[in-house]
């Protein structure tokens, strides 16, 4: 996912206070030194919303991709195991495995 | 026998068996209750049976309803001895896959035994998991349901997903990508809303990119237009900024701020705002970008015929107005601020612009940019003292920026020399101090220098020899110290005997030790600060022409060519560029075919005399800059190849533009 807001973990709604705690927050923890993969990508998640202007300009111009078909593809393969599925449908597949 | 007996009549019934055999060998018992499970019940079939089906189809309908708590209260009805207890252990398996928890439920299905339906029930899901169990050996039907998936519907759309993932990986979109979202579409619609409304928006951001008109109408009709963008006029006006279509971009983007001038998403009014103003903005580039590339647009055909172009089309909007109407809307925003500043700027219109800058400020004291402009403004109508005050403001809000130190200290010498030249001398020493004070009570050198020669007329020449000695301590500031010496005393109107000994010391010092590339930055940034508008003193231009004849001097006879390219950069920024030209050839003959000297001659050239006769001689040197470029061993060749690069289209567009 490259949602910034899903990157740090923070609720869309949150002012320029609460996001740059966060950040900080997620920078002492990833220091830049131990995590270098990570802290870059909090950093580019921040900078895409860390004032009016920049979320503004995220929301209306940017056309980086918030996410990938293949983080799409990951989320329905588990999604499909741990859907339920209804008695006859089960039984169903049965049928036709039967056939 | 259960199950024989469900295919030839003529065998016991189920109620038989349990009549004959009340507790029969347990996989009977199995089998009547996969029977059961599967819609053939007998008659005559013990109650026992009947309660624990019902038991079990209970918690499968809490299972699908999500109510695993009270699916699993209604499994431990269940004991070891049910006939059910294998259909309890997948339920068990399950509910903990719906809850991700892939262990437990292997575990419950670890204690499944193989001859029952629910072992090859399970089978796929286990597959799925990709656990490394065996798969059961009883019977063949096991075996051919290996083949099948949990659901052969989702198979089927990640395959697809993966076929758009392949092509969308490519530059433009295809045919075969729409087939395949075709056929995922109706199964993650049905099946999870969720991840339909993502696909969609991976699609959206992905048209904008590499999509065209008519993938735009296949996605509208497989995928609902986005809420924040409900008649696809921002994809419309992203996409076409993209094949540079500005016109159709201006269009799309206002009608998209209208949309958004009714606050249809809700948004704050801050946001809102703030969205509309980006948008003006955004347009006001675009109509920029169009009028430009409008300029120089194909003045000569392929031929070399002029070419009468397409008819220019008419602007709805101009660029003063959307940069207007956005800072109306985001008036502390400095982006729409600065666009207009600078149009007044360049138009002169030195009071209006004032008025904006001083409103701006108002609200947003520490925008810098904003503040420089400021003091640009204040500077053409002749107020060095509110330049001054500005600038002080400005770094006494932000006084950790060095930069700001700087600019004000520049606006403070800037307004001393004006005070000197109006002989008020008085109003000088407290500025002085205060200056001193920031610095912590010691001046720097250019201060010092002007101070000189304020307290000269009330000084012993003991004295004065003294401080001088003083100033012309370090090697590295004598020239400078010399010039500035030299200079104020100018401004101050010094007699000519008292100017004598300064005079005769810059001849000297400009003469000895061999100047430095560093001299003559150091020399040349010091008289620019001798603004003509304000200390226009005698014999300025002469001093330039020294400070450039040292700068020739610099170039026969220092060694490092790293700096010396340094020092060509730094007069072609501050546009000596019939210099740059003058000792080009002394450089080209001790440095030879050296790409970015080549750059810079070009670029002196361009700037000098734009005739076609010159804008050829640059071109011919950009083309051997380019030539040596590709067997340089300079770190710096790639930049350099694309700075060559983009400079011949300049100048070659200038050749055609004379004709």
């Amino acid at each position: 996912m490259n949602c910034p807001y899903t990157v740090l973990g923070i609720d869309p709604d949150a002012d320029d206070a609460a996001i740059r705690a966060r950040y900080l927050q997620l920078t002492r923890e990833f220091s830049p030194e131990r995590f270098p993969e990570q802290a870059a990508r909090f950093r580019e998640a921040y900078e895409r919303i860390k004032d009016l202007d920049s979320r503004v300009n995220d929301r209306l111009f940017s056309m980086e991709p918030r996410e990938t078909i293949e983080s799409l593809m990951d989320d329905l393969r588990n999604h499909s195991l741990a859907r339920r599925i209804p008695l006859d449908e089960l039984l169903a597949i049965r049928s036709e495995d039967r056939k | 026998m259960a199950h024989e007996r469900t295919d030839n009549p003529q065998q016991l019934s189920f109620a038989e068996v349990l009549t004959t055999y009340p507790d029969p060998y347990p996989p009977t018992k199995y089998l009547i209750a996969d029977d059961c499970m599967r819609g053939k019940r007998p008659d005559l079939l013990p109650e026992a049976y009947m309660l624990d089906e019902e038991i079990l189809r209970t918690a499968y309908r809490h299972y699908e309803a999500g109510r695993d708590e009270d699916a699993k209260a209604e499994l431990q009805k269940l004991g070891l001895t049910s006939a059910y207890l294998h259909w309890k252990l997948m339920l068990r398996g399950l509910i903990a896959l719906a809850n991700r928890d892939t262990p437990r439920a292997l575990e419950n299905w670890s204690k499944i035994d193989s001859l029952t339906l629910p072992a090859r029930l399970i089978e796929p899901f286990k597959r799925e998991i990709g656990s490394e169990q065996p798969p059961p050996k009883s019977s063949k039907k096991g075996q051919s349901t290996k083949q099948h998936s949990v659901d052969s519907e989702w198979k089927s759309a990640l395959d697809e997903l993966a076929k758009i993932q392949k092509i969308t990986g490519q530059h433009v979109f295809q045919k075969s990508l729409w087939k395949s979202v075709e056929k995922v579409v109706p199964i993650v619609r049905k099946s999870d809303p969720e991840c339909y409304e993502r696909l969609g928006a991976i699609l959206y951001r992905m048209l904008i990119a590499q999509g065209g008109p008519s993938d735009l109408l296949q996605y509208a009709k497989l995928f609902p237009a986005p809420k924040d963008d409900p008649k696809f006029q921002r994809l419309t006006a992203l996409a076409c900024e993209i094949s540079n279509a500005h016109l159709e971009a201006i269009d799309a983007w206002s009608h998209y701020e209208a949309w958004l001038a009714t606050n249809p998403l809700n948004w704050t009014p801050e946001f809102v705002n703030r969205a509309r103003a980006q948008i003006f903005v955004r347009i006001g580039k675009l109509i920029r970008i169009y009028r430009a590339e409008e300029e120089r647009s194909s003045p000569l055909d392929f031929f070399g015929f002029q070419s009468r172009g397409a008819p220019k089309l008419k602007l709805k909007y101009n660029p003063s107005t959307v940069y207007q109407k956005s800072l109306q809307l985001a008036p502390d925003w400095h982006v729409p601020a600065l666009a207009i500043l600078d149009e007044l700027i360049t138009s002169k219109k030195w009071k209006e612009a004032e008025k904006i800058a001083r409103d701006f400020l108002r609200l947003k004291p520490v925008q810098l940019a904003v503040v420089n402009r400021l003091c640009e403004i204040y500077l053409a109508q002749g107020k060095a003292l509110a330049c001054y005050l500005t600038q002080q403001r400005a770094q006494a809000l932000n006084p950790l920026d060095q930069s700001r130190v700087q600019q004000r200290d520049l606006a403070a010498i800037r307004y001393l020399r004006t005070l000197l030249l109006q002989k008020r001398i008085d109003e000088c020493r407290p500025i002085l101090d205060g200056i001193a004070q920031k610095h912590e009570g010691s001046l720097p050198l250019t201060f010092r220098c002007f101070q000189l020669v304020l307290d000269r007329p009330k000084l012993a020449s003991s004295e004065i020899s003294e401080r001088e000695a003083e100033l012309l301590a370090r090697p590295e500031d004598q020239k400078v110290v010399a010039f500035q010496l030299l200079a104020d005393q100018l401004l101050a109107g010094s007699k000519p005997a008292a100017r004598k000994l300064s005079e005769d010391r810059f001849r000297d010092l400009l003469a000895d030790p061999r100047p430095t590339p560093h001299d003559v930055k150091n020399l040349l940034s010091a008289w620019l600060t001798y603004e003509p508008e304000f200390h226009d003193y005698k014999g300025r231009t002469t001093h330039l022409n020294k400070i450039l004849a040292l700068a020739e001097r610099t170039a026969v006879q220092h060694k490092d060519l790293s700096e010396l390219e340094d020092l060509i950069q730094f007069l072609l920024r501050n546009e000596q560029y019939q210099a740059v030209t003058k000792l080009m050839p002394k450089l080209h003959k001790r440095f030879k075919n050296i790409p970015l000297l080549l750059l810079l001659d070009a670029k002196a050239l361009y700037h000098t005399h734009q005739t076609r006769a010159n804008l050829r001689k640059a071109h011919n040197k950009l083309r051997k800059a380019i030539i040596y470029s590709y067997s340089s061993k300079d770190p710096r060749t790639e930049q350099i190849i694309n700075e060559i690069q983009s400079f011949e289209d300049l100048v070659m567009q200038k050749i055609y533009e004379l004709g």
